[in-house]
């Protein structure tokens, strides 16, 4: 079972969850934390909800900024048995990953999965968006 | 074959695109809206939302109903979308091979009309007095409805919900 911390500064990791809840459905596999928000300690809570992670999961954490409190936190774990450590977290690349892998991912998935969404950050101009209706026959 | 035929105000997004088209596993997408079918820009949006490897067509109803009746539509699995409980009407009299409806998301992207207060009939349901009124003319046209907003979330009665 693939385990997902997301954790940020401010209310961010709380907001990506309940957006992946309205996306994909309520999931029990995702642990949301914000960071800073109340008087609780970051070290402890992040701490406390990764010792809650079964020894066979895999634990993917997302961090929001490579050079944050919350990711320097999180370091500390990232060479822990099965656990992956990915910073700068997107909506999209939550939704990627929490709709794709369950069961199990790989590091070669989550490479993939952040190129394709890297890909997704995008200014938008309709004038140069070419999607055509394709013909079905 | 129609694999899915949603109601969902928002057409094309994230949980028809993510969570629907993978779970019906669809190859064609068809959208029968005459709002979306007249606009490039709203075609072009709906485009971009669309899943990719899934051939998407914006079409009119009527449009639709002449594409959805083509024989050759019979090999493919499609998830057709419309927006209101009227153009669903309107297709579930011109074609054939309607599993059911599903309905995903209705009542927070359209203003209200003038005069008209809608009311909650689910978390993601809200209707004024027509709207319930039309939808429970496509409840009357016997075809099984769902509410439904993704595959996760529990299938409830429409009738119940309308009750």
């Amino acid at each position: 079972m693939v385990r997902y911390l997301i954790a940020a500064h401010g209310r961010a990791a709380g907001g990506i969850k309940e957006s992946l809840d309205v996306l994909l459905g309520a999931s029990d596999q995702v642990e949301a934390f914000d960071a800073y928000v109340d008087e609780r300690n970051a070290e402890e809570e992040i701490r406390r909800r990764i010792e809650a992670v079964g020894e066979d999961d895999i634990l993917v954490m997302l961090s929001d900024l490579p050079g944050g409190s919350v990711n320097q936190i999180m370091m500390r774990y990232a060479d822990r048995k099965n656990t992956f450590l990915i910073t700068g977290v997107s909506i999209a690349l939550a939704v990627g990953l929490v709709s794709g892998y369950t069961d199990s991912v790989t590091e070669e998935q989550i490479r993939e999965m952040i190129g394709e969404c890297r890909e997704m950050m995008d200014l938008v101009k309709p004038e140069n968006e070419d999607c055509e209706e394709e013909d079905f026959f | 074959m129609i694999k899915l035929f949603r109601i969902d105000e928002r057409l094309i997004h994230g949980q028809v695109a993510i969570k629907w088209s993978r779970h019906t596993d669809v190859d064609h997408i068809v959208v029968a809206n005459d709002g979306a079918a007249s606009s490039e820009i709203m075609k072009k949006t709906l485009l971009m939302a669309a899943p990719a490897g899934v051939k998407t067509a914006i079409r009119t109803v009527k449009d639709a109903v002449t594409l959805l009746n083509d024989p050759r539509c019979d090999k493919f699995k499609i998830l057709v979308l419309v927006n209101s409980p009227e153009d669903a009407l309107k297709l579930v009299e011109s074609i054939s091979g309607i599993p059911y409806i599903n309905v995903g998301n209705y009542g927070r992207v359209a203003p209200e009309k003038p005069g008209m207060k809608r009311s909650r009939y689910g978390s993601n349901i809200y209707c004024d007095e027509s709207e319930v009124a039309a939808f429970k003319k496509l409840l009357a046209s016997g075809l099984r409805c769902i509410y439904q907003t993704t595959p996760e979330n529990p299938a409830e009665d429409l009738g119940k919900i309308f009750s």
